[in-house]
């Protein structure tokens, strides 16, 4: 199926890094998800293929004093089976668990889904609220920024062709805090994401002190996040006419492309509402929006 | 009670089955042959334009290509025959739809075929699409097809249709659209040619009519019909879609062998055949029901269109089938159906499972449940007063038949889905959940009909070998849809052989005459009567010979499926292997060629009058759904189809047609939605394209009613497409149920689904 192309299977990080700061044109894969199926399509044409799936390092998830690390090279379904990952940072297994189908969950990793940047990527709302960092490493060393920061759009990123995404870190968070990943899909087995939304909720039962963060995919081209809205939604308690002012000024802020096939902006919207409120429900408990 | 059968009506297990799940079973891509080359195919990136100039010289240049070959290649005739045969194997002078072929490419991997089919450049001068039926029906549109746009109307007329409105105390009236569906078979298309010593072709492939791929050969390589065989390979699915345009892939890949002198393969990626492969027809149906307080339905009225796409191909018999059925399957006096099929600048449609009367089903059955909310009697009930039944009227005025168990199956359906109870339950006011239940009925005209009289035939090969064992050759194919299964307990119950002993050998067009198209739901009726006949004249011999040895001159021989006896002493029996050994011994000719025509059908062309079909397969399928209001979501529960086949001949392989039926449906009332712009298909994948998972479906409950049919072999009928037709539209009547809104497209996203709660 492909135009032959160079393969190297580096054994290290080190090694690894020094490869691809000689070679601008490499192509990283990891699970390969998303790669094959663009050599295959022909939207890529690779002249090298760095395999970095032998790299050991890259695929662990442990906790540190201050985050939960995740390898980059970490799949879907270690993810979904990770004891560290439940409890408050459950909507990132969750969103890991229903991404693709079984057996892309076994090769799927989290550093793809990120750099790939699909509009609908299942794991990026999660890590937008849940303030995840990303770790960039290279032959002249390291930077951190924040996944908000990292992603663009689709397919971009600011990565640099010299770097590799090694880690992402979770804060960890000791308030009482719970997350909630949501998406509509049009069948129920494997699809893509219409349009999904994840809520992060810290001091969830103190309404003086409780911190919201709310972000959207494919409403606009990399995750969205409502901040006027989280702060409104943050301090009042939550109402009927509080949810149609948020869903007002969500609507006048973003304008969801019409070529997407997969949900038309009109029906978008109407899901933005229906998540906000079922969303805030699933993390505060029964509140009253009717 | 004793059984008059042995094997027919028995679910004996399928004798294809084996190999599919082991995965042995070769399809068209396992297969390799000595020297082969790879095709690709160079298709139109326009939707409508004229072709300036066609540069082959940086492809050719590409190692590995050996030769690029466009319409002036051609040796023969450049259109495939098929109906009004104006589609060319290759462009000439013009594109009339994005995805159109303009020249092939054979190279030594298929690789390299496709990269040099990039660097085949194009210049066209650039032309306004015909994208839309309605401004192709316009005088001012540009004309794609002859002076109209129209490939093919009908009419038919029946009564005094202003008669019956005014005689009409309620009339509805409305107007219905469906969009494009795709045939989703596992297996693209492919092909591949071998030249022969002779100068003659063998193509393999996938396909569902060998016999259109023979002739279509002959016309594109200008070679003798006897120079021709054509195979067919184990075929990874059908639905219609493997009907007509396979002439088109096997013209190209036998054009490239015979140019080469090598074999060669040519196998469509997904996406090619999402692009160039024929699709379910767009329709948009006006329809108008006239009744009389009490119910009876004194005047129907509908205008019929068909988006036809940029050829004809199928589209005239498809648009037939459609018109003959579009009042549904109810006795109206007064009948005025006009039908049209258009050419646009998009990819031609053809047969899907169903062949234009989803289409029109779920014109007819929607707009009937709206009559009965006005006239405020039951949907059931409403059906109930007009449906067809024996001795009553079609639209063609064709007289229905004593094989007509439209009632029995209607009420098992109901029976069993308890239609009744949920249609009658009011949902809370305050949950978000409603849920629903609909009917649809349809009737459908098996085999040709009037349509395709010319060409309903078959012929069938049956030899009783050495051991025993039999092989059989039909013109028909095996499309998964179980006929070689079929046509084994045919033969074995006429021959009084064990079903195990049976095999249907590969079709292929050196084996038996030109058998027609495998479609219309015809095969069991067809290649099963044909096989009769062929085993009743090898069963006359071996019962000559079993009287022989029973030391009689005359009397009836009967078989328990393994060994023979007589009425006058039963308990005497002499097995059938013994009576074959002294057969062959006595040099008895155990083999017979058998043929079977359809009974004559009849339409008249300028009323639409006549006895449209042979026999007509009643169905009735009731859908439960689950409808999430504040998301549009809709989940169907749950599914009962009921079908009057005539006779089960295998009730497992009825109940597996019954449900992939259900489920393909299921798929085209709800997720299954193609998307154009320009012409050009938006989401020519899987991922894209959204066919229902395992997950999506519902509980099934498959109904059988076997309300023989004089003629068809142990009274079947046919079943193929029936459960195709009535799903989708017993969902949307469940939506309406559910939540009040009444759509009047397909698919029923969750999209068009709040748009209609908006509107409210």
């Amino acid at each position: 199926m492909f135009l032959p192309f160079d393969y190297q299977s580096p054994k290290s990080l080190k090694e690894c890094l020094k490869l691809i700061s000689e070679n601008e044109n490499a192509h990283i894969l990891a699970g390969g998800t998303d790669l094959i199926v663009n050599i295959r399509s022909g939207k890529i044409i690779p002249q090298l293929v760095v395999d970095i799936k032998n790299i050991s390092e890259l695929s662990d998830i442990k906790k540190t004093d201050n985050y939960i690390e995740i390898g980059s090279l970490t799949t879907m379904n270690q993810i979904t089976k990770s004891s560290l990952l439940k409890g408050a940072y459950y909507l990132l297994s969750y969103a890991a668990s229903i991404m693709g189908c079984y057996e892309i969950r076994n090769r799927a990793t989290i550093g793809g889904n990120i750099i790939n940047a699909s509009p609908g990527a299942e794991t990026l709302n999660p890590l937008v609220v849940l303030s995840a960092k990303v770790v960039l490493e290279s032959t002249s060393g390291q930077r951190i920024l924040s996944i908000e920061e990292f992603v663009c759009g689709p397919n971009k990123t600011e990565i640099k062709k010299n770097e590799l995404l090694t880690k992402i870190l979770i804060p960890i968070v000791n308030e009482e805090a719970d997350g909630v990943y949501m998406r509509r899909q049009r069948v129920k087995g494997m699809d893509l994401a219409s349009v999904n939304c994840a809520i992060f909720i810290t001091n969830k039962s103190d309404i003086k002190k409780r911190k919201i963060k709310i972000s959207f995919g494919t409403v606009t081209p990399k995750p969205y996040r409502p901040i006027k809205v989280e702060q409104l939604l943050e301090n009042n308690k939550i109402t009927k006419n509080l949810i149609l002012e948020s869903v007002k000024i969500i609507n006048s802020e973003i304008n969801p492309r019409t070529t997407s096939l997969r949900a038309s902006p009109e029906y978008k919207k109407f899901m933005i509402e229906y998540f906000l409120v079922e969303g805030l429900k699933k993390i505060l408990g029964e509140i009253n929006v009717n | 009670m004793k059984k008059n059968l042995n094997v027919v009506g028995e679910s004996v297990l399928r004798n294809d089955v084996v190999e599919k799940v082991l995965g042995t079973a070769k399809y068209i891509d396992d297969y390799k042959f000595d020297g082969m080359l790879y095709g690709f195919t160079v298709r139109s990136t326009i939707s409508h334009g004229k072709i300036i100039s066609i540069n082959i010289s940086k492809a050719k240049k590409i190692n590995g290509v050996v030769n690029i070959f466009t319409a002036k290649d051609i040796p023969g005739k450049n259109f495939f025959p098929m109906i009004l045969n104006d589609y060319p194997f290759l462009a000439e002078n013009k594109v009339l739809f994005y995805g159109q072929p303009i020249a092939l490419v054979v190279a030594t991997n298929q690789e390299i075929a496709k990269e040099a089919a990039k660097n085949v450049f194009i210049e066209y001068e650039e032309l306004e699409p015909v994208l839309d039926i309605h401004y192709a029906m316009k005088k001012n549109s540009p004309k794609i097809f002859g002076s109209d746009n129209i490939l093919r109307k009908y009419i038919i007329k029946k009564g005094n249709i202003d008669q019956g409105f005014k005689e009409a105390d309620v009339i509805v009236e409305d107007v219905f659209e469906t969009n494009y569906q795709v045939h989703s078979y596992l297996e693209p298309n492919g092909m591949i040619a071998v030249p022969q010593p002779d100068g003659g072709i063998t193509v393999y492939g996938t396909m569902q009519c060998p016999f259109y791929v023979h002739d279509a050969i002959a016309n594109i390589l200008n070679i003798y019909h006897n120079k021709i065989r054509v195979v067919q390979t184990t075929t990874g699915g059908g639905f219609g879609g493997k009907e007509d345009v396979p002439s088109l892939v096997a013209g190209h890949v036998a054009l490239l062998a015979y140019l080469t002198k090598k074999p060669v393969k040519l196998v469509y990626t997904r996406e090619e055949d999402f692009h160039g492969m024929s699709k379910r027809h767009p329709g948009y149906i006006e329809i108008k029901y006239g009744a009389k307080k009490n119910g009876k339905i004194v005047a129907a009225k509908v205008r019929y269109i068909l988006d036809g796409g940029a050829f004809a191909t199928l589209s005239p018999i498809v648009l037939w089938r459609g018109t003959v059925h579009a009042v549904g399957p109810y006795d109206i006096p007064n009948v005025l159906i006009e039908s049209f099929a258009v050419a646009t600048n998009k990819v031609p449609c053809g047969a899907f499972r169903g062949f234009g009367q989803p289409q029109a089903t779920f014109a007819n059955e929607s707009l009937i449940d709206i009559l009965a909310e006005k006239l405020k009697i039951s949907p059931l009930k409403l059906r109930q007063i007009n449906m067809l039944k024996p001795y009553s009227r079609t639209a063609t005025n064709d007289k229905i038949s004593n094989s007509c168990g439209f009632k029995k199956v209607l009420s098992e359906v109901i029976k069993k889905s308890k239609y009744e109870k949920i249609l009658s339950k009011k949902n809370e006011n305050l949950s978000t959940i409603k849920t629903g239940a609909g009917l649809a009925i349809a009737f459908y005209g098996v085999g040709l009909g009037a349509g395709g009289k010319y060409i309903d035939r078959a012929g069938a090969y049956l030899q009783i070998q050495k051991d025993g064992t039999v092989i059989i050759s039909i013109g028909n194919t095996e499309l998964g849809q179980g006929v070689f299964t079929v046509i084994s307990q045919i033969a074995s119950e006429i021959l009084g052989a064990p079903y195990e002993f049976v095999k249907v050998l590969q079709p292929d067009t050196t084996r038996v005459p030109d058998s027609g198209p495998t479609v219309a739901s015809r095969s069991t009726l067809m290649s099963g009567n044909a096989v009769l006949d062929a085993a009743k004249q090898v069963r006359e011999r071996i019962d000559t010979m079993v009287l022989k040895l029973f030391n009689k001159s005359k009397g009836k021989v009967y078989s328990n499926g393994k060994e023979y006896f007589i009425s006058t002493n039963p308990e005497k029996k002499i097995h059938y292997l013994e009576v074959i050994k002294k057969c062959f011994v006595q040099r008895i000719n155990l083999s017979a060629t058998g043929w079977y025509t359809g009974e004559d059908v009849s339409f008249d062309s300028e009323t639409g009058q006549g006895k449209a079909y042979y026999s007509y397969t009643f169905s009735a399928t009731v859908a439960i759904v689950k409808v999430n209001i504040l998301t549009g979501v809709v989940e169907v529960k749950k599914i009962v189809s009921g079908h009057d086949i005539g006779k089960a001949i295998n009730p497992k392989l009825c109940e597996a047609q019954i449900e992939g039926g259900v489920i393909q449906s299921l798929g085209y009332a709800l997720t299954e939605n193609l998307v154009l712009k320009n012409g050009i298909i938006l989401n020519p994948s899987f991922a894209g394209y959204l066919i229902p998972t395992s997950m999506d479906i519902p509980e099934i409950i498959p109904v059988i009613v076997e309300s023989k049919y004089s003629k068809g072999p142990f009274g079947a009928k046919g079943l193929g497409e029936s459960p195709m037709i009535t799903p989708s539209t017993a969902i949307a009547n469940a939506i309406y149920n559910a939540t009040g809104f009444r759509t009047k497209k397909l698919p029923v996203t969750p999209e068009i689904l709040l748009e209609l709660k908006n509107k409210k």
